[in-house]
């Protein structure tokens, strides 16, 4: 009886577990990596046109598409899938990462993650990634919390995740990156700006809600035509190229930010603590609402917030409170 | 050997408890889906008044739908501020369907676009920040209505 039991068990043990394609050599010669992270453990159905499309699963198709077009550079995607049990107790590692250098799929396999941010991809990365070149980290998803205020990853509620928890879990992969895009909604803001200050020299975000049809990144294609484009020519071709297909695919309001980081640094701080210190007062009435622009806040109407070193690429909606809408500053707050 | 046959035969059980829950209970998949058939309806009428009247009854029946689950004692207090959250956004629509509260009314040759305009804006905002049983909850009264 026994016997059969620990077969049982064996059995399933085994069921459990994968076989990853690991990269074994890191090479130092690489001209830029780029991460995709890439969240999927929430619902991110969207519809163009009366199909159904799954933001998460449009990305990865353009990751891969990215990593098999990088032939002088290494993609690394982290797909984070709803991670299950099987037979309530063992993880599935249903998270899936991908490895392309040179444009071949030289990684891949299945891992679990370990607490509510990017410690076990950054494990991964780790193990893998090239030396030297242009460092970009490109992350698709919902909002980033300025708080964790509810529960961001549908199968694992108890796991947190917000600004603070994203700006640190980067800097795991790398100390400073050339380029961060957030394809979330309202993460154009000030916290986000001042935490990523000395992380990365270029934010891409946007301050309002974003479409789940997402900030596109097929502009990485300019790295391969010409190594030495600078980041900011980069930045702005990505924002520039998703701003223009996103405009003219909807109907609400579009707004999509290039932040020079290294400009802003010396002057956000005192902003960004205005603003967190307005927010502990108001956010219990503010969950799950848009950003408004900042300049709207009281307390922003005598001393406007600046906008060197950003370019925002604005475009109204056609219908609702604020079709016709006429400028928009860099920056959304919480109201 | 009949103990290890239903050893088998609970562990297959709960192995199977998962996935059937979250199949179930994947209401904000069901709201989707039910915006994008009326946003469909939408387009296929050909009178401008059928596209109106239809928008206007889904937008009431979403907004009764809320008001009914928030209702409910067993809907948490996180939950009823994002209903409330959602309600208003409704009720602006259906305010700006029909000219009204400082809206002009949409006219009858942008409604298919004012149909796509409601469900990107459902869409693209985290508004559906409601838990997933919730979320269901909604689904089930529409039905009802």
């Amino acid at each position: 009886m026994y016997k059969s039991l620990i077969l049982l068990l064996l059995i399933l043990l085994t069921g459990c577990s994968t076989v990853d394609i690991v990269t074994e050599t890191k090479i130092t010669d690489v001209e830029y990596t780029a991460v995709y992270m890439i969240h999927g453990d929430a619902n991110y159905t969207y519809h163009i046109n009366g199909d159904r499309l799954q933001a998460d699963e449009e990305v990865v198709e353009e990751a891969i598409a990215r990593g098999k077009a990088s032939a002088s550079g290494e993609v690394f995607i982290f797909h984070q899938k709803p991670e299950r049990k099987r037979f309530l107790f063992f993880s599935k590692k249903d998270r899936v990462w991908y490895h392309y250098r040179g444009g071949e799929l030289v990684g891949k396999g299945n891992y679990s993650p370990q607490g509510g941010g990017f410690k076990a991809e950054a494990k991964l990365y780790e193990q893998m990634a090239g030396e030297g070149g242009r460092k970009m980290f490109f992350y698709f998803g919902h909002e980033v919390p300025s708080k964790s205020s509810f529960a961001y990853h549908n199968s694992q509620p108890e796991l947190t995740f917000n600004t603070e928890i994203f700006t640190e879990d980067i800097s795991l992969f790398e100390d400073l990156f050339d380029i961060v895009l957030l394809s979330t909604c309202n993460n154009g803001n000030l916290l986000m700006a001042a935490a990523l200050a000395g992380k990365s020299k270029y934010l891409i975000a946007s301050p309002r809600n974003l479409h789940l049809s997402y900030i596109d990144t097929q502009s990485l294609q300019l790295l391969e035509e010409n190594p030495s484009v600078s980041n900011k020519i980069l930045a702005d071709s990505i924002a520039q190229r998703s701003f223009n297909r996103l405009s003219s695919q909807l109907q609400t309001l579009v707004t999509v930010g290039v932040y020079d980081l290294d400009v802003i640094k010396n002057y956000i701080d005192s902003f960004a603590d205005d603003y967190g210190r307005y927010l502990q007062k108001i956010e219990q009435e503010t969950l799950f609402s848009d950003n408004t622009d900042c300049r709207k806040l009281d307390i922003f109407t005598d001393q406007d917030i600046p906008e060197k070193g950003i370019t925002l690429l604005f475009s109204p909606p056609a219908f609702g409170r604020e079709a016709g809408l006429e400028s928009h500053s860099a920056w959304g707050c919480k109201q | 050997m009949k103990k290890l046959i239903l050893s088998f035969i609970f562990l297959g059980l709960i192995g199977f408890i998962n996935p059937l829950q979250a199949q179930l209970t994947d209401g904000h998949e069901a709201l989707k889906k039910q915006i994008n058939t009326v946003v469909d309806k939408v387009k296929e009428a050909e009178q401008p008044d059928q596209k109106r009247i239809l928008l206007d009854e889904s937008l009431t029946d979403m907004i009764t739908a809320i008001d009914r689950v928030s209702e409910r004692r067993s809907v948490s207090d996180t939950d009823k501020k994002g209903l409330a959250k959602f309600k208003e956004m409704l009720n602006e629509r259906k305010d700006e369907l029909n000219g009204n509260n400082g809206f002009s009314k949409v006219p009858n040759s942008q409604l298919n676009q004012y149909a796509n305009f409601v469900q990107q804006d459902i869409e693209q905002a985290d508004a559906l920040t409601i838990s997933l049983t919730t979320a269901l909850l909604i689904i089930i009264i529409l039905l009802l209505l």
